[in-house]
């Protein structure tokens, strides 16, 4: 299993612990808490007759439209205001003060916080008629004792009454009448607990289910890309796993290292075509020369027809120790191979064996200069540099002198092979070393099947050397940089 | 019957010729798809077989070019080239058959019998004309199951007429069936060796007579 996956899984335990220890049950909490506000506050404002608006501010104060009055409440105190903003009415226990006189009854409400903790306390008044900014000690004492009466008669109750005040005049007695029935906080707490007790064992179960389904489908997905994975054994090189959401990145990168896969697959399959077509032919030559000397019972025939059987013979020995130079490149990580070898020596060795057909084209290779030591392997080397020499001495225009060179710097050694070539136009440069990619060259009796340069390049880039052609002025330049000794 | 061998390869186009020679084929052979296309374009091949991967003029270049310009000879396409759209595209562009390389000689043969006898609307195995019969594959001729004994040229001259039994086949006609380029022939060399074939089947009780079509050419017809 990959880190990122016990990461995750871990971060969304963790996640679900969190909300459920902590976060849903002070949302169920406070819900619960704002729900008995909000039933509080409509009691109020149904009682009171006249509700058309409830705002609520951040700064905890609620504002309510009574009657196109305004009751506002600033944490435990209430008061009742005109639309211009003059305060009618005013109860809380921080109009205590009053109590006693004006008439005013010590109505309030205890801590009526928005975030909980909601403690109603039952008040009850009378309604009061009273002179605004003017006090009458009889009239006060009138309405104490009718509110001690009340009072009294309605210990237990939860009612309200608003006294209207408003400046400069009495107004007629505005029966606000607040009641509010509610049971002891205490209770309702416990009530609240209580759910959340029960909701408690219910998230409980939730993260049970979530936590199992998560280890179910976690499983599933492993067991998913194994079978997939025993499936791709069998199944063609194109095929990518579906990759299951859990494990996109992990599938992902399976289907990145399957196209790689496939690419080196392609470049295979490309080699042994371009191997299988230039066998083909000499095939056909040998099929056909024995079958044609069978047929015509001739002996001398007979005996041409084994030397050509023997020459095609020699051409696919050639090739298929091409093929098997390929093939042993191919085997990564395998340095036995590589050992010093005198380049200078190789070339020319090289250039013996196509002496014959560059004399017949009156085409001149020289020997390179001077000594120059490589580290490599040598079987790659003459495969490389052979394909070199015979394309130089089948491809050349007839007289022409092959060049080349050697410069050694701190990147390695640089072997240049450089010879006329007008036939080839700029843009066949990058084409020579495509597979079965072949140029006519009318003044060339060798026409060649496409595939000197293509293999070379292979064996070249198997041996850890690079071969580019170049095309300047006419001149047709491979650039082989080979690992020096030093190097 | 005459056929044309369009091959690079030297050594398999020298093989080839001299297996088809030695079959009674008259061959050309050419090189490289310049040469190829210029003898194919002189309308004297029953057969022409063709390498798809030519110097100079490719075979599918040829081939277009042979049928854009009206050709009717048949096109045996003998190539490396098996992939399925190599080979679909080949028949496609007008070649009459398909041969991919290796391929076996006894295989090549029947193919180049086989289009022969389209070429000359011929069901046919076996060549008849009343009692007489001509196996191409094997060239030998029978007269009421007699072997009658022919020299190669005799056997193409005879294969020549009864492939267009009841037609006459004129002088130049039968010449350019039997004789390749590399052949010289003397102007009487096609009535030389019609008449050591009418010899030797007038030998052979039951053979119908090759006629003689004064100043046009011979025929054989089939015995009423």
């Amino acid at each position: 299993m990959r880190p990122s996956i016990i990461f995750h899984l871990a971060t969304g335990f963790v996640l679900v612990a969190v909300a459920t220890f902590v976060v849903i049950p002070r949302v169920v909490h406070r819900s619960l808490n704002e729900n008995l506000l909000k039933e509080f506050e409509d009691s109020i404002l149904a009682m009171a007759r006249g509700v058309a608006r409830l705002a609520e501010y951040e700064d905890g104060h609620y504002e309510f439209d009574i009657a196109g009055e305004e009751v506002a409440a600033y944490g435990e105190s209430f008061a009742v205001r005109t639309a211009e903003g003059g305060v009618i009415a005013r109860w809380g226990h921080d109009i205590r003060a009053p109590a006693g006189r004006g008439g005013w009854t010590p109505f309030f409400f205890d801590a009526p916080s928005p975030d909980g903790s909601l403690r109603c306390v039952s008040v009850r008044a009378r309604p009061i008629m009273e002179h605004a900014g003017k006090h009458d000690d009889e009239h006060d004492e009138d309405h104490e004792d009718e509110h001690d009466e009340e009072h009294e008669a309605h210990q237990g109750e939860h009612d309200i009454a608003l006294a209207v005040e408003e400046d400069e005049a009495i107004l007629p007695h505005v029966d606000i009448v607040l009641g509010v029935r509610r049971a002891p906080v205490d209770a309702r707490m416990a009530a609240v607990a209580d759910v959340v007790d029960d909701s408690m064992l219910l998230l409980g179960f939730l993260v049970l289910l979530f936590v199992g389904s998560s280890v179910f489908f976690t499983w599933r997905a492993l067991r998913g890309v194994t079978r997939n994975l025993e499936t791709a054994g069998l199944g063609p090189i194109d095929w990518r796993p579906e990759p299951p959401r859990e494990l996109k990145p992990l599938t992902q990168a399976l289907n990145s290292a399957l196209i790689q896969a496939g690419d080196a697959v392609q470049r295979e399959r490309d080699v042994i075509a371009g191997m299988a077509h230039e066998l083909r032919t000499p095939v056909a030559e040998m099929l056909v020369t024995t079958e044609v000397a069978l047929d015509g019972g001739d002996e001398t025939a007979a005996r041409a027809a084994l030397a050509d059987v023997r020459a095609v013979a020699l051409q696919m020995k050639s090739t298929v120790e091409t093929m098997l130079t390929v093939a042993r490149g191919k085997a990564p990580g395998d340095a036995s191979r590589i050992e010093p070898v005198d380049l200078g020596q190789a070339w020319s060795e090289v250039v013996a064996g196509v002496a014959m057909q560059a004399a017949e084209r009156d085409v001149t290779l020289p020997p390179l200069p001077e000594e120059h030591i490589v580290r490599c392997d040598p079987a790659a080397l003459r495969v490389v540099l052979t394909t070199i020499a015979e394309n130089a001495a089948l491809h050349a225009p007839p007289g022409s002198v092959v060049d080349g060179r050697v410069i050694v710097d701190d990147e390695g050694l640089r072997l240049h092979i450089e010879n006329p070539a007008p036939h080839l136009e700029p843009g066949d440069a990058a084409r020579l070393t495509e597979p079965l990619w072949r140029k006519d060259v009318p003044e060339s009796d060798h026409h060649g099947l496409g595939l000197g340069l293509y293999l070379a390049s292979e064996v070249a880039g198997h041996a850890g050397f690079v071969l580019e052609p170049a095309l300047r002025d006419g001149r047709l330049t491979i650039h082989v940089a080979i690992p020096s000794a030093r190097s | 019957m005459r056929v044309l061998l369009i091959e690079d390869s030297e050594r398999l186009s020298g093989a080839l010729t001299t297996g088809l020679r030695q079959e009674g084929f008259a061959v050309d052979a050419a090189l490289d798809g310049s040469v190829g296309l210029e003898l194919a374009a002189s309308g004297q091949h029953d057969v022409i077989i063709l390498d798809l991967g030519l110097p100079l003029v490719d075979g599918m270049s040829i081939l277009r070019r042979l049928r854009a310009a009206g050709s009717t000879a048949h096109v045996l396409i003998l190539t490396a080239r098996d992939a399925p759209g190599d080979i679909v595209a080949g028949l496609d562009a007008g070649a009459d058959d398909y041969m991919t390389k290796p391929f076996l000689w006894p295989e090549l043969r029947a193919r180049l019998n086989a289009l022969m006898r389209r070429r000359f609307n011929n069901k046919q195995a076996q060549l008849r004309a009343g009692d007489l019969e001509l196996d191409p594959s094997s060239r030998v001729a029978r007269v009421r199951g007699e072997v009658v004994s022919l020299s190669a040229k005799e056997t193409a001259v005879l294969e020549y007429l009864l492939h267009r039994k009841g037609e006459t086949a004129r002088h130049e006609e039968i010449e350019a069936a039997i004789y390749d380029g590399e052949s010289a022939p003397e102007s009487s060399a096609v009535t030389t060796i019609v008449c050591r074939l009418r010899k030797r089947l007038e030998n052979a009780d039951g053979a119908p007579p090759v006629r003689t079509v004064r100043g046009v050419g011979y025929r054989i017809d089939e015995p009423a």
